[in-house]
């Protein structure tokens, strides 16, 4: 007797563009075949704003403004890049004492996005109680970043040629007693996710990307760290402070979920003791917070820094006006979505969530340009920067 | 001889028992969402809101996807209420005294249990959807790994009668009135202590049969699969349904309790009937602690852990009884 081979049926499961697993809409089209994932495709655009052109048409002060929306959770890497790029541009030396807040000000939005990630990660392998207690922690680092710069989220300390705002002497010391329990903090949910069972059992070997396609796709940030690439725009191109604070680029093999978590938290306490290098600094380093601005001479520039996500590239010609002819941001997610398509297939339908989540996806810094062709949605390639912007002028 | 007076007796004392299983689910339901929510570092809903989450989804307007089979998607809450409520009143609240309804308890309860699940296998067929389809599957594979275990679990004490000097018998009552008395030192004569490997792959599959992590609410988990088979649910069809998912807070815990924790044995009425609902609260209480203190794991974890460690204690226990050591 014959006993035919019983295969599930293939169907194709839409994940997004609105799903609850998904924090801002982009599409997977997941052939799934019962639970396993067969092939995936990625669409992404659904939250295109216009941003880049919006640039063109505001002063290079108003700019700053707008590029700290870009996204909501990475802020500052999005105004340091910036102000960065616009200070090369138009050759402004940055005072010592706003070289360190505004690293400050970079680590501790690190923080606070890592810990974001965390807690999202614990939500979607269904851990609610560390997702709550995580992000009840990362309340410490809102607190110390609303004392200093007044916001929770757009902090709007970076402007061009320093920051906008000084640290008092006498917030220094609370804001290293937040800084001792974000550590705490720091220690227990990385024991948390090396110890449960629970959460290695759904993490570890799951979504394992492999250091060859890793580096063919040009995956940036803590995805790269986690396939064993040790890259870091802090290190590789030091800016702000950077130069002077010794710190460890995390980095682990395998590729995996776990690892992606271990170098994020391990990235946690990296940040704790960058800022709390940047306070000793601060406690002894005087003089201005800002340099003086005149104006930009024609020409380009492009500056980049390790956002929260990987590395973010900012792009700016100047056509000796104070608005800038071309604007250009190249976001980490940009880089880190791609890896999905060799992540999710051969996972568990029930792994897509937390796979998805494991790159740290931001589609509001991602979705930069896109055209609407007969109620299609399509995604430009980038060729030459100029030739592109002069096209669309 | 028995009057008309009797069976209306009897018929009153069934509606009192599934009126106390629904006050005692709305607590539990309460204490659960209540202290998970302290230990999640929230605060927490009002007494009120496990009902009050049902009685606005019954103002609410009731439709039918247009890809699904009306009938059966209108029958399974249905029949998951009707599953529920039913076993609600099968299991005695405790008390020796309790007329069960039939001689052979035990197996129309595994019967019912069954078909609750299965409820859920209907309507996330009958709804037509993707997500649907994937919770009714995950289920299915639920009720595989889970049922042999808990059938091995809950018939181990009633053969465990014989071994203790009774007739044997699958009426609960005669299971509880079997626990009276001490077993060693001042340990009760529970059968969770005399047969605790049982006892504890029985609390699994409760724990799992109740929706609550770690494996529990795998075929309803929000973040993969929206609401797995409800998820084509809405008004007061999902009213119903999560009206019978509201009883599971009495009926998993009280089996549990009235099986292995000896229901109220030993009080006279009614303290037998508290001390068997602060019994019932306990084990929620536990219930509440592993859901708040573990992540969700894969169905594929189901299937590994139930039919392997889980079915390992049930059979070793099955084992000892029929042997006898």
């Amino acid at each position: 007797m014959q006993i035919d081979k019983v295969t599930a049926p293939e169907y194709v499961v839409p994940l997004g563009p609105f799903h609850p697993a998904l924090l801002e809409g982009e599409y997977f089209k997941l052939k799934v075949e019962g639970e396993k994932v067969l092939d995936v495709d990625l669409k992404l655009g659904y939250n295109y704003r216009g941003i880049m052109k919006l640039a063109e048409s505001r002063s290079y002060h108003q700019n700053i403004y707008l590029f700290e929306r870009v996204c909501g959770i990475c802020s500052a890497a999005h105004t340091t890049a910036y102000t960065q790029t616009a200070e090369m541009l138009g050759g402004i030396e940055l005072p010592d004492r706003a070289r360190y807040i505004r690293t400050l000000i970079a680590e501790l939005e690190r923080i606070h996005s890592h810990l974001l990630w965390a807690g999202v990660g614990m939500e979607l392998i269904g851990f609610k109680t560390l997702f709550m207690l995580i992000w009840r922690d990362r309340e410490h680092v809102l607190d110390v970043l609303e004392a200093i710069s007044g916001n929770r989220q757009h902090y709007a300390m970076n402007t061009i040629g320093g920051v906008r705002k000084d640290i008092d002497k006498d917030m220094i010391p609370k804001i290293e007693e937040k800084l001792k329990l974000l550590h705490k903090a720091t220690e227990t949910a990385t024991k948390a996710v090396l110890e449960d069972g629970g959460i290695r059992a759904r993490t570890k070997g799951i979504g394992t990307l492999d250091k060859e396609i890793a580096r063919k796709i040009c995956v940036v940030g803590p995805v790269a760290r986690a396939t064993g690439m040790a890259i870091d725009v802090r290190k590789d191109d030091p800016y702000a402070a950077y130069d002077e604070i010794p710190f460890d680029i995390i980095t682990a093999e395998g590729g995996d979920i776990l690892s992606m978590a271990i170098v994020r938290l391990g990235e946690l306490v990296e940040s704790v003791k960058i800022s709390q290098f940047c306070l000793d600094k601060l406690k002894t380093v005087g003089g201005p917070i800002r340099a003086e601005v005149k104006e930009f001479p024609t020409g380009e520039a492009v500056g980049r820094v390790e956002a929260p996500r990987g590395e973010l590239m900012y792009y700016l010609v100047s056509n000796g006006t104070n608005i800038p002819e071309r604007a250009r941001v190249r976001t980490p997610s940009y880089l880190n979505d791609y890896a999905l398509l060799f992540m999710l297939p051969g996972e568990s339908l029930a792994d897509v969530p937390i796979t998805v989540a494991s790159v740290d996806p931001c589609m509001a810094c991602t979705d930069r340009m896109c055209s609407v062709t007969d109620h299609r949605i399509q995604i430009h390639k980038t060729g030459t920067l100029r030739d592109l912007s002069k096209s669309f002028r | 001889m028995q009057t008309v007076f009797d069976y209306l007796f009897i018929i009153a004392l069934y509606f009192a028992v599934i009126g106390l299983a629904f006050f005692f689910s709305w607590g539990a339901s309460w204490v659960f969402r209540k202290l998970s929510a302290r230990l999640q570092a929230r605060r927490g809903p009002p007494a009120y809101q496990p009902i009050a989450d049902i009685i606005k989804l019954f103002g609410k307007e009731r439709f039918t996807p247009a890809l699904s089979n009306k009938f059966l998607y209108i029958l399974s809450p249905l029949l998951a209420l009707s599953a529920i409520l039913i076993l609600s009143f099968m299991i005695p609240p405790g008390t020796p005294l309790w007329p069960g309804p039939l001689a052979f308890d035990l197996i129309v309860i595994l019967y019912f249990s069954v078909m609750f699940s299965l409820a859920f296998v209907i309507a996330g067929w009958a709804s037509g959807s993707t997500w649907g389809k994937i919770g009714a599957s995950r289920e299915v594979v639920m009720i595989l790994s889970v049922e042999l275990p808990l059938a091995i679990a809950l018939l181990i004490p009633s053969l465990a009668l014989a071994r203790g000097g009774f007739s044997f018998s699958l009426s609960i009552t005669d299971v509880i009135s079997a626990q009276q008395g001490t077993f060693i030192w001042i340990l009760p004569n529970w059968f969770l202590f005399r047969y605790p490997l049982a006892a504890i792959a029985l609390f699994l599959t409760l724990l799992t049969k109740s929706w609550m992590r770690p494996f529990g609410d795998i075929p309803e988990a929000e973040q993969e699969i929206f609401a797995g088979s409800l998820t084509e649910y809405g008004g007061p069809l999902l009213g119903i349904f999560e009206l019978a998912r509201l009883f599971r807070f009495y009926v998993f815990t009280a089996l549990f309790v009235d099986l292995y924790l000896g229901g109220g044995v030993g009080f006279v009425f009614p303290f037998d009937l508290l001390i068997f609902l602060a019994k019932c609260l306990v084990i929620v209480i536990l219930m509440t602690i592993v859901h708040v203190a573990s992540a969700r794991y894969r169905i594929s974890h189901v299937f590994k852990w139930f039919l392997t460690v889980c079915l390992a204690f049930a059979l070793f226990s099955l084992i000892r009884v029929l042997v006898g050591f």
